[in-house]
């Protein structure tokens, strides 16, 4: 009974943890642009957040230690510092954007400055990163995140056409409003904002903090192939309200108000607080994943003591590092930059630093010294290797894409 | 031969003059900025009668409800004056006067609303709803006469 819990409880906080503010605003701009014509993308990063999280995470259950631990040691210390600094600044710019979101998620509800909020929340988040255990942040927040359900809820009372909405997601078109560059970039987009480097490094470095054995595989997988997709779905939730309220009266979205609209169309008050908490939860969650993230993968590349397995005095470079890129985030949303503009740049950023995070992980995952028989099988590689391609070119596309689009417009 | 510094130093001063010029733009460039406006604008006017129409049904939080409608008006002001500070080419001038008042008239119509909003003043609402919901649809409209299928007919 204690497994099923465990289980039901490792699969849930997998669904809720799924979506931060990336999610959030990406699904919900190109569902107010682009309909579900975009929704393919989304299930195409879904797949591949599963496959990389699975071999991320197959690597901490099997060899006990963490992404970047390895990658240095695989590719040696000037490629892998190329490696980190690329994700590292990805995983800061985020960390800018999921602050900024808790911001803007409380002062939907407050109407409180989110000048005066981001100090209080970089703060809150840095003592919970100091003081909370490691599975009460992920199962706290994951649960709760699933409050996010409600823009499901909202589909369905919207009465949308079925039918119509299928057509979209199997049969995609351009809308007449739209370009290509612009169907492209904002496909970019969102598989950047599915796939956030982030989630690996925070998945492995977790499964090394929760001490997973390869007796664990098993239980990580489900996490995996249920929560992940299940979690995707509410991305697509968020895109499909969008597409039904917001796209059809023309607007488009550039603040989380706007992302909430429908649900406030269709459930009326009570489904705009159980959406804002769902948006708090999701976004501080995603805060605190990607504080650690930071901290993780800039210690386990210069060999320091990290995680939350110990008590901070003995990791204390790894809570500095968080503690000082909380500091920086902080300072950086205080010069007035908004938060939606940084999530937006974010996604695509990190859709640009993709190869350098999924390219060492397949390549560990191929290294029999550290999987020995728990090494990638035949479609493992075939599959990952075909989305190592899509990855590059999405890689490739980011900035002229940008450039050309005057990012999206 | 010309070294790479003095290459990067002209280089740079191009730019630098690039940037200082007043922007004149095209005919062709002036009508496209036109439509992003007018499509932007449209947005946040819709936005603000989205907001206005739930908080008369009762849908909406009074915070939410004031924090959306202000960052939308926040947003509309900053959409006129970025098509504002352009210079349209002599041939546009009517376009730019079309643009100009209907931003003018959903700029006003929006604080109205926003002021509505912010005192939870539900009477004033029916009226003020329907000056945002014209200015919205004359927005609609500018669009229509601007979007590339009408230019091209």
């Amino acid at each position: 009974m204690n497994k099923l819990f465990a289980l039901t409880l490792g699969i849930l906080t997998a669904i809720g943890g799924f979506v931060d503010i990336g999610d959030l605003v990406t699904s919900a701009v190109v569902g107010s642009r682009f309909g579900l014509n975009l929704a393919w993308v989304l299930i195409v990063g879904v797949i591949g957040i599963c496959l990389f999280a699975e071999m991320s995470g197959r690597v901490a259950a099997v060899s006990g230690r963490a992404t970047f631990d390895l990658i240095r040691e695989r590719l040696g210390p000037r490629v892998g510092l190329v490696n980190l600094l690329g994700s590292t600044a990805v995983t800061a710019l985020t960390y800018v954007a999921e602050i900024g979101g808790v911001a803007l998620a409380i002062q939907l509800a407050a109407d409180i400055s989110i000048y005066l909020l981001i100090p209080v929340i970089g703060a809150l988040v840095w003592i919970v990163l100091w003081r909370v255990k490691f599975k009460l942040i992920e199962n706290v927040f994951g649960i709760s995140g699933l409050c996010l359900v409600v823009f499901g809820v909202a589909v369905a009372m919207l009465n949308p056409d079925w039918h119509e909405m299928g057509t979209q997601i199997l049969q995609p078109t351009l809308p007449e409003t739209e370009t290509w560059a612009t169907y492209l970039f904002y496909a970019v987009a969102l598989f950047g904002a599915a796939l956030t480097p982030y989630e690996v490094f925070f998945f492995s470095s977790g499964g090394v903090e929760e001490k997973w054995k390869p007796r664990d595989l098993a239980d990580m997988r489900l996490n995996v192939f249920i929560g992940f997709p299940l979690g995707g779905l509410l991305s697509l939730s968020i895109a499909a309200c969008a597409s039904l309220v917001l796209l059809p009266a023309g607007i488009q979205v550039d603040s989380l108000g706007q992302v909430v609209l429908p649900v406030v169309v269709s459930l009326g008050k009570i489904g705009l607080i159980v959406a804002l908490i769902g948006m708090f939860s999701a976004t501080f969650g995603a805060a605190c994943e990607t504080g650690l993230s930071i901290g993780y993968s800039i210690s386990q590349f210069f060999g320091w003591q990290w995680g939350k397995f110990v008590p901070p005095i003995k990791a204390a470079r790894f809570h500095m590092i968080i503690l000082v890129s909380t500091i920086a985030a902080i300072g950086i949303l205080l010069t007035t930059v908004d938060p939606v503009m940084v999530t937006e740049y974010s996604v695509v950023f990190s859709a640009i630093a993709l190869p350098l995070t999924y390219f060492p992980i397949l390549l560990v995952c191929n290294d029999r010294r550290y999987m020995g028989k728990y090494v990638n099988g035949r479609l493992c590689n075939v599959l990952g290797t075909i989305y190592l391609v899509v990855i590059v070119a999405a890689a490739l596309a980011a900035i002229p894409l940008m450039i050309i689009t005057r990012v999206g417009q | 031969m010309i070294s790479a510094a003095r290459l990067l130093l002209m280089a740079a001063a191009v730019a630098m003059a690039a940037g200082c010029a007043a922007p004149l733009a095209d005919d062709g460039a002036f009508r496209v900025d036109a439509l992003r406006t007018v499509q932007d604008a449209r947005s946040q006017v819709v936005t603000t009668s989205l907001v206005l129409q739930s908080s008369t049904d009762d849908k909406v939080l009074a915070t939410s409800a004031n924090v959306i409608a202000t960052t939308a008006v926040s947003q509309l002001d900053t959409v006129a004056g970025t098509f504002n500070s352009i210079e349209p080419p002599p041939a546009q001038d009517d376009l730019a006067k079309q643009v100009d008042d209907a931003l003018q008239a959903a700029q006003s119509a929006s604080r109205q609303a926003l002021l509505a909003i912010r005192r939870g003043d539900l009477t004033q609402i029916p009226a003020i709803q329907e000056k945002v919901d014209r200015s919205a649809h004359k927005l609609e409209e500018l669009e229509d006469q601007l979007s590339p299928e009408q230019a091209a007919s």
